[in-house]
């Protein structure tokens, strides 16, 4: 009995020690985890939505199918309805193109490095998917979410929301299109300027490499139009 | 030594394990629950997290309306197949919204109006259409070019550009979408620009947003389901 009383309480001894010097000692790490667990849950419940509504829209479609075979003007609709989705990114598409790859350099440890110029922020995304639709892109993603006309870059600290999906570093922008003028697009010094000197300051990663072919995911976020209404 | 030779009951014993296994188990548990914590905030602050779970949560709202939206539908199409009625116009419902979403057919509805005095930055234009996107605007105008997240947004001697033409000082930002999310993005977009110059937003029952985006070729790409 007195062996077990005794390893007990050295176990929970070095238990706390260990935790004590894992975690700090303040609400801080309690408020962190809070929130973590909120982001998770929310997290979570999207993924859960988003699969809901792949299911639904797989149903629209074969209804559409359906409905498509009843005449020859709808036919026609229908084929012009999911020509309209290719182009709307609403369907997988591949081709040839370019993958850029940014991931975070080397923190310098500097007091005077407030910006935390080492990471890789939602602006260099938004300036990588810009230069590629400048290039003639047809189609892109970011870390295969895909960038439609309802995109929007949200900055979540160092992180990115796109399509209300949370990406972190590295990335990876997916672009289909013409590869040679994509990379010669990225090539031209005058492109990119700040995220080059960065790259070269920080060792922060920036390399792209043409693609014989690429596979790019569908659009599977909220795709509603409720109050613009399209003028007769 | 009189250790090593004294025999200890089993239950004793397995008690003496059962301690220390769940011991170790929770040790473990917590310190992978931070290290978990940590990757995962990836040396982000309270703020960002709270910036996060605020994007999260539009996002929710979002998928959420999406997929109420898409249970309608079903129900509807699923009608229409039943009915003898020519299902043309079921199908060109859904190619008009479609179209309004790719920014390929003029719109109207209620909406605001942005107007800057003063010469803009090209990431200024890109961040400001994206702040109005971030607030569910379904369609944006900046000067006569209709501005969808697919526009190329650049400068050209000293001056933004978007899909290639030059838009200049005043600018007039028509955004049509929720009026009361619009509202409350364009009050901090105009709110950031206001130290430099003038800025109004005016809220309007109707807006009309007569722009189209440009035509975009199709070469490369294969699609699939």
């Amino acid at each position: 009995m007195t062996i077990v009383l005794v390893t007990f309480l050295m176990a929970a001894a070095v238990t706390a020690q260990l935790k004590a010097s894992a975690i700090p000692t303040s609400n801080k790490v309690a408020r962190n985890q809070a929130l973590v667990s909120s982001a998770q849950a929310l997290e979570q419940d999207n993924q859960a939505l988003r699969g809901d509504l792949a299911a639904l829209n797989r149903a629209v479609r074969e209804l559409n199918s359906k409905l498509g075979d009843r005449s020859g003007q709808a036919k026609a609709v229908e084929n012009a309805l999911r020509d309209q989705k290719n182009r709307s990114g609403l369907t997988a598409v591949s081709g040839p193109g370019i993958a850029v790859q940014l991931a975070n350099g080397n923190d310098p440890h500097a007091a005077a490095e407030t910006k935390r110029d080492w990471e890789v922020k939602y602006v260099d995304i938004q300036d990588v998917v810009n230069l590629l639709w400048s290039a003639g892109a047809e189609a892109v993603s970011v870390n295969h979410q895909r960038v439609v006309p309802t995109s929007s870059f949200y900055v979540a600290g160092s992180d990115l929301l796109l399509n209300g999906v949370h990406l972190t570093a590295p990335y990876e922008v997916d672009g289909i299109g013409d590869g040679s003028r994509f990379n010669s697009t990225l090539s031209d010094g005058a492109n990119l300027p700040d995220l080059k000197s960065r790259s070269e300051l920080y060792q922060l990663k920036l390399t792209w490499q043409t693609q014989r072919t690429l596979q790019l995911p569908a659009y599977d976020g909220a795709a509603v139009v409720r109050y613009a209404v399209a003028a007769q | 030594m009189q250790l090593n030779n004294r025999r200890f009951p089993p239950l004793q014993v397995a008690s003496l394990l059962l301690i220390v296994v769940v011991l170790g188990f929770l040790f473990a548990v917590q310190v992978r629950s931070q290290a978990t914590a940590d990757k995962y905030l990836g040396g982000q602050d309270n703020v960002s997290l709270g910036l996060l779970i605020t994007g999260l949560s539009q996002s929710r709202q979002q998928l959420s309306d999406a997929r109420t939206e898409a249970q309608q539908q079903v129900q509807r199409l699923t009608a229409e197949a039943a009915s003898g009625a020519n299902p043309a116009n079921a199908l060109q419902q859904q190619l008009v919204q479609l179209e309004v979403i790719d920014g390929t057919v003029p719109v109207h509805g209620p909406g605001l109006v942005i107007t800057v005095a003063f010469s803009l930055h090209d990431y200024e234009v890109q961040d400001m259409s994206n702040a109005l996107r971030q607030s569910g605007a379904e369609a944006i105008e900046i000067n006569g070019h209709r501005v969808t997240a697919r526009s190329v947004v650049g400068e050209k001697s000293g001056r933004a550009t978007l899909d290639g033409q030059q838009v200049q000082a005043p600018y007039r930002v028509t955004a049509i979408g929720d009026p009361v999310r619009l509202a409350a993005g364009a009050e901090s977009i105009a709110a950031s620009l206001k130290t430099r110059g003038d800025v109004a937003v005016l809220q309007q029952s109707d807006v009309k947003v007569a722009a189209t985006v440009p035509d975009r070729p199709v070469i490369y790409s294969s699609f699939g389901s």
